[in-house]
């Protein structure tokens, strides 16, 4: 998987995260951009990314990532080392 | 430690147990586990069902009017779905997670009525585990007479201080 279809799958979760149908990930977001993005959504967002690619952070990882690129980044990197 | 999401782009921190070296695989949080359950049953009565619907101001007759539910084609009142809710937090408040946590989603889908005084069962799967963010889903059932009355998920986030 490359990191720009780990992109692609990250849109509808961003989307159902966020509740928002328009929302579209870039490599620079940052929670600042996106009104819903606290820390709750922040948790529902990992868990749905763990869940949807089978993957698992550590609680410094999540409080580690600068923003979306640096998330896609530790996606990718997660899900090559599964398979 | 203290979390910050995304960078100094949020000043709200989230208080967090250090997990640092935890394992990828690791599978167990708080005492809580993969496939550990959680069940029980219940019904609901004509006190509860009254109120509720003084509670929530939903005074629909399908919920309180047997002869309306049965001319609407139900067998008789159909017990609102706001109360299966108020068992699901039940399960949520006193079992998974307990006072261990708190509940942070739910996604739930009826699928057929439940009604006045029938004995359900609701029952609960712990489904996925994050230790990163201290989280935990639930699949949740409720059925009764061996049918599907209600589905869903529920998410619940465990306290960083424990009392």
């Amino acid at each position: 998987m490359t990191e720009e279809q780990i992109f692609e799958s990250l849109t509808p979760i961003f989307r159902d995260v966020f509740d928002d149908d328009f929302l579209i990930p870039t490599p620079e977001m940052t929670a600042a951009d996106v009104p819903e993005w606290d820390s709750l959504s922040h948790i529902r967002l990992i868990v749905s990314v763990e869940q949807h690619f089978k993957i698992k952070f550590t609680t410094a990882e999540v409080s580690s990532f600068v923003n979306v690129d640096h998330f896609v980044r530790s996606i990718h990197t997660k899900v090559l080392a599964n398979d | 430690m203290s979390i910050i999401l995304f960078g100094p782009f949020i000043q709200k921190s989230w208080q967090m147990t250090d997990t640092e070296n935890s394992s990828h695989q690791m599978e167990e949080l708080g005492g809580f586990k993969l496939g550990d359950r959680f069940e029980f049953e219940f019904s609901i009565d004509n006190v509860a069902q009254h109120c509720f619907a003084e509670l929530s101001g939903d005074h629909n007759p399908i919920h309180l009017d047997a002869e309306y539910a049965k001319r609407c084609g139900y067998e008789s009142e159909v017990v609102y779905g706001g109360l299966l809710i108020g068992k699901i937090s039940q399960l949520m408040g006193m079992m998974a997670p307990g006072r261990a946590g708190i509940w942070t989603g739910l996604k739930i889908d009826f699928h057929r009525p439940l009604y006045l005084n029938q004995t359900a069962f609701l029952s609960s799967e712990v489904s996925q585990i994050s230790v990163g963010t201290r989280s935990m889903m639930l699949k949740i059932r409720v059925s009764a007479i061996g049918k599907l009355i209600a589905a869903g998920t529920a998410m619940a986030t465990l306290h960083s201080k424990q009392q």
